[in-house]
């Protein structure tokens, strides 16, 4: 049986094949502008959050509801933002996401704000120690909070369909608003995000 | 003559560089032997001082991940599991894209030359043991996405596997045709199990009731690995939400391992036989176009073994009194074997291609520098020798796997008043010898779902 010639330079192959895989990664730094839009695993990432943050309270400021409750009590309503749900296949921070949001909304200017959970939390504390330990001029007074009006709540899904190296990713953010008194939706919105993540079968 | 043994001498020191040691197997050994005895920072220890040694190679990340993870899971160290864990799955993820220069090499000498990018199961079974750390963090929309990301695996990994054979069948090299097995394992029953605790944690009774609708209907659907009655409570009605459960989950024994099939490979006209193959493995005759006869090769292949566990029941006491035994849930060793079927007869068809090719091109080796020998039958010798040590040693099986992982799931669901209980766990033997009993003093049931687990890898 006749070898081909080829095959006698599989050893010098191998040499060149296993020299190339014993090479180390390299890793290179450098600095971008912290709102510039980078996809790198396709995650879910700072982007989705403060893209899908700004939409969103677009749409919940633009809702009828809001004139609604102007125009009826005569002030702007006080919002806290609740609970987003994370019901993706992916572990996402959510609370960076209720941040964004928060932000939005505080610099819209047509609401007003309170804070929520923990932070509402530690100025309860801080309250409770300025009765003892702040002079009677400055301690500020307890009970005295804004109750909130509306909270948004929501939750934040995702469908994935792969193969073969190739992903799509939607994105569903769910939020709604509910009236604190009478339990009812005022509003409700959505965003989509699609994504398309492709990942190559082969490298060198 | 040098130079021709020594373009045989110089790829087999790189090869033996970038090969796995061979005390690979035995050094875990003692690793799973700490566990059994619970021992979990000697096994810690073990595993670190291995990579610091480079038994686990840049080639083996995903095993130290793996091992790693899951011997903090036992440990109770559940941040730095979900930390080693994420790092393993992210690993099995960046491996998808296969290096050329790699699968090229794995034609030529054996599939250790290739990074580990982990098994089916071992994909799997990641996102369960994360889940399971979550749980015990208390942090029940991480776990569910744990839940998900294993269902969502399942579906890929096997299209993506079917694709595989599909390839190396089309390719024109291809001489001998693969069969390919369905793996018909699109629902795994455990990340059905942890999704239903987490959605009645959460109060969600229509997903829990869908999460175990659908477990109950893997039972049926995947019969080969579900051989069992599914665990009797979930069979019966769901608890009301105002009802506390205790859910107590057990791991036990030893995950299944690889080990290598040896075996000699007869060349005929026109087809290839098998035959003095290590293990007891029916293998049949097969046809190979334009093959010479009267050649013989060995070669080496991958198959997995179930360890076994020692633990056949595993009872449960509350308060003093004796409460049903847990159920069998998964068998974790059975979805491997089920998985593997998948890659089985690829590796197989691989490495026989590769020992023929290895095998031929060597026999043509020797001729050719025997003819310049003239006759002396010493340097024959040596010539036979060098060629035939060279093949062999490169012809090795991967047998790299998940060492660490247990073998079998039991779960039990308990009906409790909130309040502090004492729990005595008891894992027992076929014949109902007491191998580990584990007891958990006031332990403290709040209202709802309350999710204990135990680990006995006897």
């Amino acid at each position: 049986m006749k070898v081909h010639p080829i095959i006698r330079l599989i050893p010098l192959t191998i040499i060149g094949l296993l020299l190339v895989n014993c090479a180390g990664p390299s890793r290179t730094v450098s600095r971008i502008q912290v709102d510039k839009t980078t996809d790198i695993s396709g995650r879910w990432n700072d982007t989705d959050s403060r893209m899908t943050a700004q939409a969103m309270v677009k749409q919940v400021l633009t809702g009828g509801w809001l004139q609604t409750f102007m125009d009826d009590n005569e002030r702007k309503p006080i919002l806290v933002v609740g609970k987003i749900r994370n019901k993706t296949s992916e572990h996402l921070d959510t609370d960076l996401f209720v941040k964004d949001l928060e932000k939005e909304l505080i610099n819209s200017g047509q609401v007003t704000f309170v804070a929520s959970g923990k932070a509402r939390k530690e100025v309860r504390n801080e309250r409770l120690d300025q009765q003892s330990y702040s002079s009677a001029e400055t301690a500020k007074d307890l009970a005295n909070e804004q109750a909130a009006d509306f909270i948004l709540q929501g939750a934040i899904y995702s469908i994935v369909d792969s193969f073969e190296g190739k992903k799509t990713v939607l994105y569903k953010v769910d939020l709604e608003l509910v009236d604190v008194e009478s339990s009812t939706k005022v509003w409700m919105g959505d965003k989509k995000i699609k994504k398309f993540i492709q990942q190559d079968q082969y490298k060198w | 003559m040098i130079k021709k043994l020594l373009l045989i001498v110089i790829p087999l020191v790189f090869v033996w560089q970038c090969a796995p040691k061979v005390s690979y197997v035995q050094y875990f050994n003692s690793v799973v032997n700490d566990l059994q005895f619970e021992n979990y920072s000697s096994a810690l220890k073990k595993i670190d001082l291995a990579k610091k040694e480079n038994r686990y190679t840049r080639k083996e990340r995903v095993l130290y991940y793996l091992d790693k993870g899951l011997v903090d899971y036992y440990a109770g160290d559940y941040n730095s599991s979900i930390k080693y864990l994420e790092s393993a799955e992210q690993a099995m993820e960046e491996l998808f894209t296969r290096s050329v220069s790699q699968i090229a090499a794995s034609y030529l000498l054996n599939d250790n030359v290739m990074d580990y990018y982990g098994e089916v199961y071992e994909n799997l079974y990641v996102n369960i043991f994360k889940a399971l750390d979550y749980l015990n963090l208390n942090k029940m929309d991480d776990a569910l996405v744990e839940a998900k990301r294993a269902n969502l695996k399942l579906q890929e990994l096997d299209e993506k596997y079917g694709k595989m054979v599909d390839d190396l069948n089309s390719s024109k090299d291809s001489k001998v045709k693969i069969t390919k097995p369905a793996q018909h394992f699109y629902d795994d029953v455990l990340a059905h199990y942890l999704s239903y605790l987490v959605y009645r944690s959460d109060e969600a009774e229509d997903e829990a009731l869908i999460s175990k609708k659908k477990l109950l209907q893997a039972y049926e659907t995947e019969s080969d690995v579900y051989y069992f009655d599914a665990p009797l409570f979930l069979k019966k009605r769901m608890p009301e939400l105002e009802e506390t459960t205790l859910d107590v989950i057990a791991f036990t024994g030893s995950a299944p391992r690889k080990e290598a099939v040896g075996g000699l490979i007869t060349t005929y006209d026109g087809y290839i036989g098998i035959s003095d193959l290590s293990q007891p493995i029916a293998l049949p005759n097969i046809p190979f176009p334009g093959m010479k006869a009267g050649y013989h090769f060995k070669f080496a292949f991958p198959v997995i073994q179930r360890v076994g566990s020692k633990i056949a029941r595993i009872n449960m006491r509350i308060d003093g009194k004796d409460h049903p035994s847990l159920y069998l849930l998964e068998d974790m060793g059975k979805v491997a074997e089920k998985t593997f079927e998948t890659k089985r007869n690829m590796i197989y068809i691989k490495t026989l291609v590769r020992t023929i090719s290895k095998g031929l091109l060597a026999a043509e080796a020797k001729k050719k520098m025997k003819k310049k020998t003239n006759g002396n039958l010493f340097m024959n010798a040596l010539i036979d020798a060098a060629v035939d040590v060279g093949v062999d040693a490169t012809e090795k099986a991967d047998v790299r796997c998940w060492r660490t992982m247990p073998e079998n799931c039991y779960v039990g669901e308990y009906f409790l008043n909130p309040g502090n209980h004492s729990l005595t766990v008891q894992f027992m033997t076929r014949d109902g010898l007491l191998i580990k009993e584990k007891k958990v003093m006031n332990y403290r049931v709040k209202k709802g779902v309350n999710i204990l687990d135990f680990v006995s890898l006897n």
